[in-house]
């Protein structure tokens, strides 16, 4: 803040600085340090509330983690529960027909052969390709 | 006294204290204690009234702190201990029922029971004490922050609210009233030894 047009040395040469070091309050160490023991006291109540306060702002991730946790494994147990509730009882039979359809169609097997998928007949060599040429 | 980049330094010590840390609420009593007190001093009956002010408006700034511009906490903070100070005297005046210093009371210690002026000038604090207490407020404040706290004219006029050429003004205006007391009670000091 000390300013460029502040000419301490040139204003008021007529009058001397008088030494007021008698007056200042910090020249006896001691009682300075009473008197700032007394201050800090004096805000101890202030400091704490504001330290409080500060520990709480940085507690909010950890009451977040606190909560999300077991929110999270609520949502998991539940979903576990409805599918377990909805998947097919163990052991119980696939419609085999309807898989290999699926796949001769997925992996186009030419129609005529499908029929004999469809039918789980294992057809001979020769029918086979009986359905490939008449498929060309 | 250099006090080149006080606000910077202020500001890093606000920013913790907002947060609760008792060091740098420390530090920041420690820096600005000195020129709190000459604000306190300059509007107060006396040295230990002045402390209280200074107290409690340390205190005051702490609860406030969230209100204050970091790198501007010197001038806040001197504010807050002018108007505390300027309360304090309010109230001591209601408590008297006459202002001391308008009464010629302003005399740097109370109650002394007359035993005469000569008997408070035992030391030279007690004689400053007493030549500042003469002073009118404005140009006691403007003695105690540019002679003892070290303040800069331009930081006085901010700080006080007057000009610089003002500022300086009140200075030299001090500085020879107070000369002139301290001569004065030096000479009666002699004239009683004799």
């Amino acid at each position: 803040m000390a300013a460029e047009n502040d000419h301490d040395t040139h204003d008021i040469e007529d009058v001397e600085p008088i030494d007021l070091s008698g007056l200042d309050p910090t020249a006896d160490r001691a009682r300075f340090d009473l008197a700032v023991a007394r201050v800090v006291e004096a805000a101890r109540f202030e400091l704490a509330k504001r330290g409080r306060r500060r520990q709480g702002f940085s507690a909010i991730p950890k009451l977040w983690g606190r909560v999300a946790w077991p929110a999270a494994a609520a949502v998991a147990l539940t979903s576990v529960a409805v599918l377990r509730a909805n998947a097919p009882a163990i052991g119980a039979t696939i419609d085999p027909i309807s898989v290999e359809e699926e796949m001769a169609l997925a992996v186009g097997v030419p129609e005529a052969l499908a029929g004999w998928v469809e039918a789980t007949e294992s057809p001979v060599l020769g029918e086979i390709l009986v359905g490939w040429e008449e498929e060309r | 006294m250099d006090r080149s980049g006080q606000g910077s330094d202020d500001a890093a010590l606000v920013l913790r204290a907002r947060e609760g840390n008792a060091g740098a609420f420390e530090a920041l009593v420690r820096k600005h204690y000195r020129g709190a007190f000459a604000v306190a001093r300059s509007r107060v009956e006396n040295a230990m009234d002045a402390e209280d002010v200074v107290q409690e408006s340390f205190v005051r700034a702490l609860e406030r702190l969230d209100d204050c511009d970091p790198e501007r906490f010197a001038g806040w903070f001197l504010t807050m201990v002018r108007n505390r100070a300027h309360n304090a005297r309010i109230y001591e005046r209601r408590r008297h029922g006459v202002d001391p210093e308008e009464a010629g009371l302003a005399t740097g210690d109370e109650g002394d029971g007359g035993t005469g002026r000569r008997a408070r000038i035992s030391g030279l604090r007690d004689a400053l004490e007493e030549a500042v207490a003469t002073l009118p407020p404005v140009q006691r404040e403007i003695l105690l922050l540019h002679d003892l706290e070290g303040f800069k004219h331009a930081e006085i006029a901010e700080t006080v609210g007057v000009s610089v050429g003002m500022s300086r003004y009140h200075l030299m205006q001090a500085r020879r009233k107070m000369r002139d007391e301290l001569d004065r009670d030096a000479l009666e000091v002699q004239g009683h030894g004799s």
